[in-house]
C-alpha cells in the first residue's frame, strides 16, 4: 500500500500543492510560535547568567523566604557581606570566591551627569566575568573601567578623569576623582546592562559605599579542580550558617539560569499561551482544508479505488493507503513548516539584532520541542482531517469500477448528532453570552464565545449553503454563467461548508476584534469625555503664573482650539483650591457645554457631595456657592468672576497682587490629533510655559494612549489571525481548482455547447466569489455579534456601551475576502478555459 | 468573399477541403486526418463508419469545431470557421450547431428543460415557444421537462440531448455514438427520431457509429481507414453497410 500511496503522490502531486501549504504555514506558525519561547530563554540564558556563566557555585540571598518569615529586618539573616565571603573562603575545596558588589553611582564626564552601575571586578579568571578591550583593570581607588558601549557613546577613553559620587546609606555624599584605567566589553546582562558600567577596585567600592558593611547581590565561588560540587554545597551551608545568614541558596550556574529565568520571564509564558491560542485556530482552519481536499481526491479517484478492489484489495488496505497518503503529505509538509518557520525567527532575529539595540543579544534557539510538537501536531490534524474521507474511500463497492462516472448529487446528510450538539452548544453558548454581557462578567461571556462558536460551526451545513444557494439566485442576474456557478456553488453542501467555515472562523475572529475595539474606543471616549470635561489641562503644583504672551503663542499652537486662564482665588472649607474664570472662554473649553457655571455657581469634581460649598476668597471673605456636579473626578473647582467677586470678594486686580497668585490652564485641541501630535503639542506647551511635561495632561492624553493600546493590540491580533484568513483563502483556490478537475468534461461540455472562454472563467470566478463573499458576510455578522457581547461585557464593568462599528474595516475585510477569493479561482480558471472542449469530453 | 470551392457553398451544410490532423511528435507522430475532401449535403442524414483509429471521431470534432485541424478549409453554412478565433467559433457552436454525444450530455445541475434551452440561454437568445412544444412533444419529453438528469432514464436522456440539438435549427447536428449507451430498443427510437428530424424538418445530420445497425438508418453511410475516406454507401442496409466493413477489414 505504500508503494501505491507513492505513486499516487508523484502522479497527482500537483493535487496536494494547496494542501501541503496548507499544513505549511499552520506548522509553521505554531512551530514559530515556540521558537519565540525557546529564543527569548536562550537569550536570557546569555544575559542574566553572564556574570556567574564560569563559576563551580553561586550563593545568592533568598529574598522571598526573608519575607515570608518576617525577617526582612533583620540584615544579619540574609545579606551576604565580607564574613559570609570569609566563611565561605574557609571551606575546605573551595579555590576562590568573589562577591560582586554593585553600587549606583553618579558620573561626571565632560560636564554632563549620567547614571553608572558600578561593579568590582573578580581577581580570579574563573570568576570573572568582565573582559578587557583596552587598558587594565582598576587597582586602588583612583581608578575605573568603564564599558565599551558607553564610552564610545560618551566619547571617554583611557586616561580621562571623571568625577564619581554616590550617596550613602546614612545620607552622607562622596565624591571621587578617578581616572579611567581600561575599557570593558559592554555586558549583556539585563540587570546591568541598561547603564553605564564601571569596573572598580575593592577599595573604591568600601569608599564609595562608606562605613556600613557591604552587602554582594550573589557570591561566586571557585573550586579546587576534582571537588564535587553537589557535595560541596553542605560545607558551605553549614559555614554560612555559623555566621547566621538563614537565608541564602548555593547554586551551581546552571541551577541558578533556570531560577534566574524563572523569575525573570514570568510574561513570556503568557505571550506563548495567547501565541498558542492563535497558532491552534490556524491548525483547526489547516484540518479543514486537509479534510476537503482529501475528500474530493477520494471522490475522483473512486473508479481507479474500485478497479483496485476489484482486483483484490482489502477495504482496511484502500484505508490504509489514503492514510499513508496523508501521514506522507502531513509528515512533509509540516517538516517544511517547521523549516520555513525556522528560516522566517533566524531572519527576524537578524533584524532585530541589527536595528533594535537593546536586542543585539537577541540569539535564535530552536529546541527539540520546537521541531518535535509541530511536526506531530500537523502529521496528526492532517491524518485526523484524512480520516473521513479515507472511510468514504474504504467503502467504494468493487462494481464502481463498471459503471460509468455518474454525476448524481452528492446528498449531505448532516449527523443528527452533530446537528443536536451543535444545537445545545450555541443554546448554552449564547445564554452565557448574553448574560455575561448583562452583568459585565467577561470570564462568563468568554466561555459562552468558547462554547458557541464551535456550535455555530457545527450548525455550518445546516445554514451556509442555504446561504450561498439564495445570494447567488439573487446576484447571478439571470446569466447562465451566473446562473450554473450559484447552482454548482453548493453542488456539493458538504464541501461548500468545509470551505466557507475555514475562511468564517478567520473572518469571525477578525472582525470581532475589529468591532470590540472599535467599541471598546467609543465606550472609553464617552466615559473619558464626562469624566475628563477639559482636553488638557497645564497644572503647575509649584505655583506660577503665566506671562500673556505665552499663553497668547499657545493659543495660537497648531492644534490648540481654545484656552481658559484660571486663577487661584480662594479655597473652599475643604480644603480645595478655588478657581476664578471667565465663563465665556470656559465655555470654549469644556467638552460638555452645559456645565458652565451661571452666576452662584462653583463647577466641581464627582468627588463632592451635598448641594453647597462654603468657600473662602483670598481677601477673606467667605460666600455660600451652589456646586454644580460633574462626573469628572479630578476638576479643580472653578467660579465665574463676577461670582468671585460678589461671593468672595475677590477680582482680577486684587488677585494680581497676592502672593498665592497661581494660574491653571484648561486646553481644547482638536479631536483629529495623533499620539505623536499630542506629544509633541505637549512638549512644546510645556517649552513655552516653561514647565515640566507631566504638568501637561488632561483626558486627551490619557485617550490617546488607550487608543494607542487598542490599536496595537487590534494589529497584533489581527496580523496573528490573518494566517488562518490566508489558509482559509488556500482552501478556497484548492477546492475551485479540485471542482475543475472532477468537473471536466462538464465544463468540456459546456464550451461544446457554445459557452465561451470567458464566460467559463467567469463561472468559476462567480463560484469563488459566492463562497468566500458569502463566508465573508456570515463571519462578518456573526463577528459583529460577538464583538458587541464581548465589549459589552468588559465595558459594563466601567459604565454604559457605546455601540460603535468600524463600517469601513468590516467592509475591508469582506473585500479582501471577495478580492482573494476572485484571485483563488485565476488559475483553476485558466486551466479549465485552457481545454479544448473535445479534450475534456475525451478524459474520463 | 471569393471561395475556390468546386460548388456553390449553399448546397452543403459542411464542406470540408484538404483536412488534416496530426497528432504527437516524432515516434509518436499519428496522422489521424490524411487531406480530406468531404462535403455534407443539406437535410440529409450521414453516418461517418469505420474501425477503431481510422480518424472517424477526430474528422467530426475537426467538422464541428470542436478541435483544430492542422490543415484544410472547413465551411459551415458557407462560414469559413477554419480562420475563426476561440469566441468566434464558441459563438458558431452555439448557434450553427447541435450536439448529441455517447454520454455525459447534460449539465448535472440543470433540470431537462433548462438543458434543452442552454445553448440558446448562452447566446442571450429568446425560444421560440411553438417550436420548443413541438419537439418535445415530438420526442414524448412533455412530463420530464422539470427532473434532473440523474432523474431521468439514458433514453431519456438522450432524447433530451437531441431536442436540445434541434431547438436552435442548426446547420447540422453532430451524433458521436449517440446510441452507444442505450439498449436496442431505446437506440432505435432514438435513431428513429434523428431519421425523421431529417424527412419532416429538414435537419442535417452527421453521426459518428460503429454500430451497422445505427448506420442504416442514415441516407449515406462514409466509409473511414487510416484517416481517409475510402467508400460511400447510399441508402444503406445492415446488410450492405456489414458487408462494406468487412471489406475494409473491421
Amino acid at each position: 500500500m505504500l508503494q501505491l500511496a507513492l505513486a499516487n503522490l508523484k502522479t497527482y502531486s500537483r493535487r496536494f500543492i494547496a494542501v501541503t501549504l496548507a499544513v505549511m504555514i499552520g506548522t509553521a506558525f505554531l512551530a514559530a510560535t515556540l521558537m519565540v519561547n525557546a529564543s527569548a530563554t536562550e537569550t536570557l540564558k546569555n544575559s542574566i547568567g553572564s556574570s556567574y556563566a564560569n563559576a563551580d557555585l553561586v550563593i545568592g540571598q533568598d529574598y522571598m523566604m526573608d519575607m515570608a518569615a518576617g525577617d526582612e529586618d533583620k540584615p544579619e539573616t540574609h545579606v551576604l557581606g565580607p564574613t559570609a565571603l570569609k566563611a565561605i573562603e574557609s571551606v575546605d575545596g573551595v579555590a576562590a570566591v568573589h562577591g560582586s558588589a554593585n553600587i549606583g553611582v553618579g558620573v561626571n564626564a565632560g560636564g554632563r551627569d549620567y547614571y553608572a552601575s558600578a561593579n568590582t571586578a573578580a581577581t580570579n579568571k574563573k570568576l570573572s566575568s568582565t573582559v578587557l578591550e583596552t587598558g587594565a583593570l582598576p587597582t586602588g581607588s583612583e581608578q575605573v573601567a568603564i564599558d565599551a558601549t558607553y564610552a564610545g557613546e560618551y566619547n571617554i577613553s583611557v586616561g580621562d578623569v571623571l568625577e564619581i559620587g554616590t550617596t550613602t546609606a546614612e545620607g552622607k555624599e562622596i565624591s571621587r576623582q578617578v581616572k579611567v584605567s581600561g575599557i570593558t566589553a559592554a555586558s549583556n546582562d539585563p540587570m546591568t546592562g541598561s547603564a553605564m558600567n564601571l569596573t572598580i577596585g575593592q577599595s573604591l567600592l568600601d569608599a564609595l559605599s562608606g562605613p556600613g558593611e557591604t552587602s554582594y547581590g550573589s557570591i561566586v565561588v571557585a573550586a579546587r579542580d576534582g571537588i564535587d560540587l553537589q557535595g560541596l554545597k553542605a560545607p558551605i551551608t553549614s559555614a554560612l550558617e555559623g555566621t547566621g545568614l538563614k537565608y541564602f541558596q548555593v547554586n551551581t550556574p546552571d541551577e541558578q539560569i533556570v531560577k534566574d529565568i524563572a523569575a525573570f520571564s514570568g510574561g513570556n509564558d503568557q505571550l506563548t499561551i495567547v501565541l498558542l491560542v492563535f497558532a491552534l485556530i490556524a491548525l483547526v482552519v489547516t484540518g479543514l482544508v486537509v479534510m476537503n481536499t482529501f475528500a474530493v481526491l477520494i471522490a475522483q479517484r473512486t473508479r481507479e479505488l474500485a478497479l483496485m478492489r476489484t482486483l483484490g484489495a482489502l477495504r482496511a488496505q484502500i484505508r490504509s493507503s489514503v492514510l499513508i497518503e496523508a501521514l506522507l503529505v502531513g509528515l512533509l509538509a509540516s517538516a517544511a513548516g517547521v523549516l520555513l518557520a525556522t528560516g522566517i525567527m533566524a531572519a527576524l532575529i537578524k533584524v532585530l539584532v541589527a536595528t533594535v539595540p537593546e536586542m543585539s543579544i537577541a540569539t535564535l534557539a530552536v529546541n527539540p520541542q520546537a521541531v518535535i510538537v509541530p511536526i506531530v501536531a500537523g502529521t496528526a490534524i492532517t491524518l485526523v482531517a484524512a480520516w473521513m474521507p479515507a472511510r468514504k474511500a474504504m467503502l467504494v463497492s468493487p462494481l464502481a469500477a463498471l459503471r460509468p462516472a455518474d454525476d448524481a448529487a452528492v446528498g449531505n446528510k448532516a449527523g443528527k448528532v452533530r446537528i443536536v450538539f451543535g444545537a445545545l452548544l450555541v443554546a448554552a453558548g449564547a445564554a452565557a453570552l448574553a448574560y455575561g454581557a448583562a452583568e459585565g462578567d467577561i470570564l462568563i461571556a468568554f466561555g459562552g464565545g468558547v462554547l458557541s462558536f464551535p456550535g455555530v460551526l457545527m450548525l455550518g451545513s445546516l445554514f451556509l449553503p442555504k446561504t450561498v444557494s439564495a445570494i447567488g439566485a439573487l446576484t447571478s442576474g439571470g446569466t447562465v454563467p451566473g446562473k450554473l456557478a450559484s447552482l454548482n456553488a453548493v453542488r456539493n453542501p458538504g464541501r461548500t461548508t468545509a470551505t466557507a467555515t475555514a475562511l468564517l472562523i478567520g473572518v469571525t475572529l477578525v472582525s470581532m476584534m475589529m468591532v470590540g475595539a472599535q467599541t471598546a474606543k467609543a465606550s472609553l471616549d464617552a466615559a473619558l469625555g464626562s469624566e475628563y470635561l477639559v482636553d488638557v489641562e497645564v497644572n503647575d503644583y509649584s505655583g506660577t503664573t503665566f506671562p500673556a504672551e505665552s499663553l497668547a503663542k499657545v493659543k495660537a499652537m497648531n492644534g490648540v482650539q481654545d484656552l481658559a486662564e484660571l486663577t487661584a482665588v480662594g479655597s473652599s472649607k475643604s480644603g480645595q483650591e478655588l478657581f476664578a474664570t471667565d465663563p465665556g472662554s470656559l465655555n470654549s473649553v469644556l467638552n460638555n457645554g452645559s456645565q458652565v457655571p451661571a452666576a452662584g455657581q462653583v463647577l466641581v469634581s464627582s468627588n463632592n457631595e451635598g448641594k453647597t460649598m462654603e468657600a473662602t476668597g483670598f481677601g477673606g471673605k467667605t460666600g455660600t456657592l451652589e456646586m454644580l456636579i460633574t462626573e469628572s473626578n479630578a476638576l479643580q473647582p472653578a467660579v465665574g468672576w463676577d461670582t468671585a467677586t460678589s461671593m468672595l470678594g475677590v477680582t482680577r486686580e486684587s488677585v494680581a497682587k497676592d502672593a498665592n497668585a497661581r494660574t491653571v490652564l484648561w486646553l481644547k485641541v482638536d479631536d483629529s490629533l495623533g499620539n505623536a501630535e499630542l506629544r509633541t503639542l505637549q512638549a512644546d506647551i510645556a517649552d513655552e510655559l516653561n514647565v515640566e511635561e507631566y504638568a501637561v495632561g488632561g483626558g486627551v492624553m490619557e485617550k490617546q494612549m488607550f487608543n494607542t493600546v487598542i490599536d496595537m493590540l487590534l494589529m497584533i491580533v489581527s496580523g496573528l489571525l490573518a494566517v488562518a484568513v490566508l489558509i482559509a483563502l488556500i482552501g478556497v483556490a484548492n477546492t475551485l481548482s479540485l471542482s475543475v478537475l472532477e468537473r471536466t468534461r462538464e465544463n468540456s461540455l459546456l464550451r461544446a455547447l457554445g459557452l465561451t472562454r470567458g464566460q467559463l472563467k467567469k463561472m468559476l470566478a462567480t463560484e469563488a466569489v459566492l463562497i468566500g463573499g458569502v463566508a465573508a458576510l456570515l463571519g462578518v455578522l456573526l463577528g459583529s455579534a460577538y464583538g458587541l457581547l464581548g465589549a459589552q461585557s468588559v465595558m459594563g464593568a466601567f459604565g454604559a456601551m457605546s455601540v460603535s462599528i468600524p463600517w469601513l474595516q468590516l467592509a475591508g475585510v469582506i473585500a479582501v475576502s471577495v478580492v482573494a477569493a476572485l484571485a483563488a479561482s485565476i488559475v483553476p480558471a485558466r486551466r479549465a478555459a485552457k481545454l479544448a472542449p473535445v479534450q475534456g469530453l475525451a478524459s474520463e | 468573399m471569393t471561395i475556390t470551392a468546386p460548388h456553390t457553398s449553399t448546397d452543403f451544410a459542411v464542406h470540408a477541403t484538404n483536412l488534416t490532423k496530426i497528432y504527437g511528435e516524432g515516434t509518436t507522430r499519428v496522422e489521424a486526418l490524411r487531406g480530406v475532401d468531404v462535403s455534407f449535403v443539406r437535410g440529409k442524414f450521414t453516418a461517418i463508419m469505420g474501425p477503431s483509429g481510422s480518424g472517424k471521431s477526430t474528422l467530426m470534432h475537426c467538422l464541428a469545431g470542436l478541435d483544430d485541424a492542422n490543415d484544410g478549409q472547413i465551411l459551415i453554412g458557407g462560414t469559413d470557421i477554419s480562420k475563426l478565433n476561440d469566441d468566434a467559433l464558441t459563438k458558431m457552436r452555439r448557434e450553427k450547431v447541435g450536439f448529441v454525444f455517447q454520454s455525459f450530455n447534460l449539465v448535472p445541475t440543470l433540470t431537462a428543460e433548462a438543458n434543452i434551452l442552454l445553448p440558446l440561454a448562452l447566446a442571450g437568445k429568446k425560444h421560440d415557444k411553438a417550436w420548443l412544444e413541438t419537439i418535445v412533444a415530438t420526442l414524448g419529453l412533455g412530463d420530464r421537462l422539470n427532473h434532473k438528469p440523474h432523474e431521468l432514464s439514458g433514453g431519456q436522456q438522450q432524447r433530451v440531448a437531441v431536442a436540445r440539438a434541434l431547438l436552435t435549427r442548426p446547420e447540422v447536428v453532430f451524433g458521436d455514438e449517440p446510441t452507444g449507451n442505450l439498449d436496442s430498443r431505446t437506440g432505435a427510437e432514438v435513431l428513429s427520431l434523428l431519421r425523421s428530424s431529417t424527412r419532416e424538418m429538414g435537419q442535417t445530420i452527421i453521426m459518428v457509429t460503429h454500430d451497422a445497425v445505427a448506420a442504416s438508418y442514415a441516407d449515406t453511410v462514409l466509409l473511414m481507414k487510416d484517416g481517409e475516406l475510402v467508400g460511400q454507401l447510399e441508402d444503406p442496409t445492415v446488410e450492405t453497410v456489414t458487408q462494406a466493413l468487412s471489406g475494409l477489414g473491421a
